[in-house]
């Protein structure tokens, strides 16, 4: 009796967890179409090829869905970028072991936070953010996040760019709270340099 | 969006050419995302795997609950066999010495009288 009652059920459920799939299905979809175009660009400012950027962000595509579709939907956002800011990460260790063995040396060490080169304002730097025509201003804006340090660079984007909060800045980072605070003031402190103290 | 120091111009400034260059991306770009997206959402899922694992559970569980009800159907264990049921179970059993003893039976009723008439 019980089983035959088990064995009626089981169809039933099965209709109900298909249906539940649909419609997780089309919120992933509708997470991932907000998301994407923010990822590019944030791939992109730390490859400077958009290529390679638009190839981080499908990889992190594939690792989120398979390993994170089952979440919770408001879990989505900071796994997403966790897993991308992996993905970068492993592209960055990539360059520098292709870069050992060509002998290039054009590219300065991201992960150098201390970097007196990259903190230097760049003397062919336009001027004053807000003096610029759209077009100019971008590219100066481009040029100073390119300088950061990625773990700077990060936190701006994913705390300021993205709106996260610093306790789900910390997850995407995979590093403290307070490191979060240290990585956004020194790139806020550089930014700021670089685009508002000539007027 | 939540930024904290949004009031100083050059950062609202950033931000809006920062969301700008994103909105603004190329066709192809588009093109190659959608296409990304769409593989993604083609995998298998941890859904579907977790799906998968809780109907191999409930297979697990139907077996046993079947092999246990089988079990209780079965008839109770016969009661020890007395001594006479020894000597039928000998005399039908199929080892050598029961047959032997149904060959003799003549020379056993040949004995038996032999002691009666002993005893008379």
């Amino acid at each position: 009796m019980l089983q035959t009652a088990c064995l009626m059920a089981i169809p039933e459920r099965m209709t109900d967890e298909r249906a539940r799939r649909i419609e997780g299905a089309g919120a992933i979809e509708r997470f991932l179409r907000t998301i994407e175009r923010r990822a590019v660009r944030m791939a992109e400012l730390s490859t400077r090829q958009r290529e390679d950027a638009i190839d981080l962000v499908q990889d992190a595509m594939l690792a989120f869905v398979r390993s994170y579709a089952g979440r919770a939907a408001a879990e989505w956002g900071p796994l997403f970028w966790r897993v991308l800011d992996s993905r970068i990460h492993d592209w960055h260790r990539r360059q520098r072991v292709r870069g050992r063995w060509l002998g290039w040396f054009g590219q300065h060490d991201e992960e150098g936070e201390d970097d007196p080169i990259a903190a230097a304002p760049d003397p062919h730097e336009p001027g004053p953010l807000a003096r610029l025509a759209d077009g100019e201003a971008s590219a100066a804006l481009e040029s100073a996040l390119q300088a950061l340090p990625l773990r700077q660079r990060q936190a701006f984007l994913l705390r300021l760019w993205e709106g996260l909060d610093v306790a789900a800045t910390a997850r995407a980072m995979r590093c403290s709270e307070g490191s979060v605070k240290t990585h956004l003031s020194r790139a806020l402190a550089t930014l700021r340099k670089r685009l508002d103290d000539h007027r | 969006m939540n930024t904290p120091r949004n009031n100083e111009p050059w950062l609202e400034r950033s931000l809006a050419l920062l969301q700008q260059s994103a909105d603004g991306l190329d066709a192809a770009t588009l093109s190659r995302l959608n296409r990304a997206r769409q593989a993604a959402l083609a995998q298998p899922r941890y859904v579907a795997r977790r799906w998968w694992g809780a109907a191999a559970a409930c297979a697990v569980a139907l077996v046993l609950a079947l092999g246990l009800a089988q079990r209780d159907r079965m008839p109770p264990p016969l009661a020890a066999p007395s001594a006479d049921a020894g000597v039928i179970d000998a005399l039908v059993s199929d080892d050598d010495s029961a047959d032997e003893m149904v060959d003799d039976l003549d020379f056993y009723a040949w004995l038996d009288a032999q002691q009666h008439d002993d005893e008379g």
